[in-house]
C-alpha cells in the first residue's frame, strides 16, 4: 500500500516535470521565432534606412547639378561658346534630355480585366514587356519623336524587359497598367496602332486602349548616364 | 504512465497559447537547460529499458542538469568563457550515446521475442 502511494507521487511528480518540460520547449520554440522575425525586421529596416540615405544622396547631388548649372547659364558666354550651347541644345533633344510637349497619342496596357476564357493559361491575363516593346517599336516606326512609359522616357539606352510581375523601364519597375505616351503624327500612330494584328490579337486577351490627346506633355530622361564603355569613334572631318 | 503524457501534452497546449513569451534574454539559458532536460530524458529511457531505472535519480539528475547547465552558461558568459559550447558538446554527446544504447536495446529485446517465439511449441 505504501509503495503504491509513493509511486503515485512520483508519477504526479514526473507530470509536473512534463508539463514543465512541455511548456518551455514550446516557449523556446516561439522565442527563437520571434528573434528570426525581429532579424528579418531588423534586415529590412537597415536596407530601407539605406535606401533613404541613398535616395537623399541623389537629391543632394541633383540640387548641386542644379545650381551648378544655372552657374554656367549665368556666366557671360563666349563667341565660340555660343555655337556650342546651340549643338548641345539641339544634341539634348534628340537624345531625349529634354521635355517635349505637343500633340500625340496616350496607349493605356492592362492586366485582363474580363474573366479568364475556360482552361486559358494564366499567363495570358498578365501584359508583357513584348507588348510595351512592340507598341513602343509602332509608335516609333509611325514618326514619333518622344515617347515615354509611365513617365521612362524612351531613350536609346533604354530597356524593357519583363522583371517578375513587374515590368522594368530605364530599369525603374512598374506594374500594370502601362501607360505609353508618344508625340508625333497623331494620324499615323493611330492608323499603325488599329492595322496592327499582334495588338489586335492581344486586346482580346487583355485590356489595350488607345486615344488622340491634343496636349502632352513628355518629360525629360532624369536617370544617370554612364557611357564609359563606348567611347567615342574619331571622325575625320 | 498516462498521467505523465496528459501533463506534457497540457504543457504544450499552455505554452503555444500563453499570451506572452518568455523575456528574449532567458533564450540563451533556457536552450541548454532544455538541452540538459532532454540528455536526462533520454537517459531515464534507456535507464527503464535496462531496468534499472530510478524514479529519485531521474528527477534529481533532470533538475539539477538543466538549473546547473543554465547557471555554467551565465557563468561563463559574466567570465567571457564560452561554457555554452562545453555543455553543447557534452550533452549533445550523451544524447546521442543514448539514442545509440536505446537502439541496441530495442532491437535487442525484439530478436529474443522473436526466438522465444520460434521456439515455443504450436
Amino acid at each position: 500500500m505504501l509503495d503504491r502511494r509513493h509511486s503515485q507521487r512520483y508519477l504526479a511528480v514526473l507530470a509536473l516535470i512534463a508539463f514543465v518540460l512541455g511548456f518551455l520547449v514550446t516557449q523556446q520554440i516561439r522565442v527563437v521565432a520571434y528573434l528570426q522575425n525581429s532579424a528579418n525586421l531588423r534586415e529590412g529596416q537597415a536596407l530601407s534606412y539605406l535606401v533613404t540615405r541613398a535616395l537623399n544622396g541623389n537629391l543632394a547631388l541633383k540640387s548641386e547639378v542644379t545650381s551648378l548649372e544655372a552657374r554656367v547659364l549665368a556666366a557671360p558666354a563666349a563667341p565660340s561658346l555660343t555655337a556650342l550651347r546651340t549643338q548641345l541644345a539641339q544634341a539634348s533633344q534628340t537624345a531625349g534630355f529634354t521635355a517635349v510637349a505637343g500633340s500625340g497619342v496616350e496607349v493605356f496596357i492592362q492586366d485582363a480585366v474580363t474573366p479568364a476564357y475556360p482552361g486559358e493559361p494564366p499567363q495570358f491575363q498578365l501584359v508583357h514587356d513584348q507588348y510595351v516593346l512592340h507598341i513602343v517599336g509602332l509608335l516609333t516606326g509611325a514618326g514619333a519623336r518622344a515617347v515615354a512609359v509611365n513617365g521612362q522616357r524612351y531613350v536609346a539606352t533604354t530597356a524593357i524587359f519583363c522583371a517578375g510581375p513587374t515590368i522594368r523601364v530605364n530599369g525603374v519597375p512598374y506594374g500594370s497598367p502601362y501607360v505609353i505616351r508618344a508625340v508625333g503624327p497623331v494620324a499615323a500612330m493611330l492608323s499603325a496602332l488599329q492595322h496592327d494584328v499582334d495588338v489586335a490579337g492581344w486586346s482580346q486577351l487583355v485590356s489595350i486602349r488607345y486615344q488622340a490627346a491634343p496636349h502632352l506633355q513628355i518629360p525629360p530622361y532624369a536617370l544617370p548616364v554612364t557611357m564609359s564603355l563606348a567611347k567615342p569613334a574619331k571622325i575625320r572631318q | 504512465m498516462w498521467i505523465v503524457i496528459i501533463g506534457l501534452i497540457l504543457g504544450i497546449v499552455i505554452g503555444l497559447s500563453f499570451p506572452e513569451v518568455l523575456p528574449v534574454s532567458f533564450a540563451h539559458y533556457l536552450s541548454i537547460a532544455l538541452l540538459a532536460a532532454l540528455d536526462s530524458t533520454f537517459g531515464g529511457i534507456r535507464a527503464s529499458l535496462e531496468r534499472r531505472f530510478v524514479q529519485l535519480t531521474f528527477v534529481s539528475g533532470l533538475i539539477s542538469n538543466a538549473v546547473l547547465a543554465a547557471l555554467l552558461t551565465y557563468l561563463g558568459d559574466k567570465m567571457g568563457v564560452q561554457l555554452y559550447y562545453a555543455a553543447l558538446f557534452a550533452f549533445g554527446y550523451r544524447i546521442f550515446q543514448n539514442l545509440g544504447s536505446i537502439r541496441h536495446l530495442i532491437i535487442d529485446r525484439w530478436a529474443r521475442s522473436r526466438a522465444k517465439l520460434r521456439q515455443t511449441p504450436l
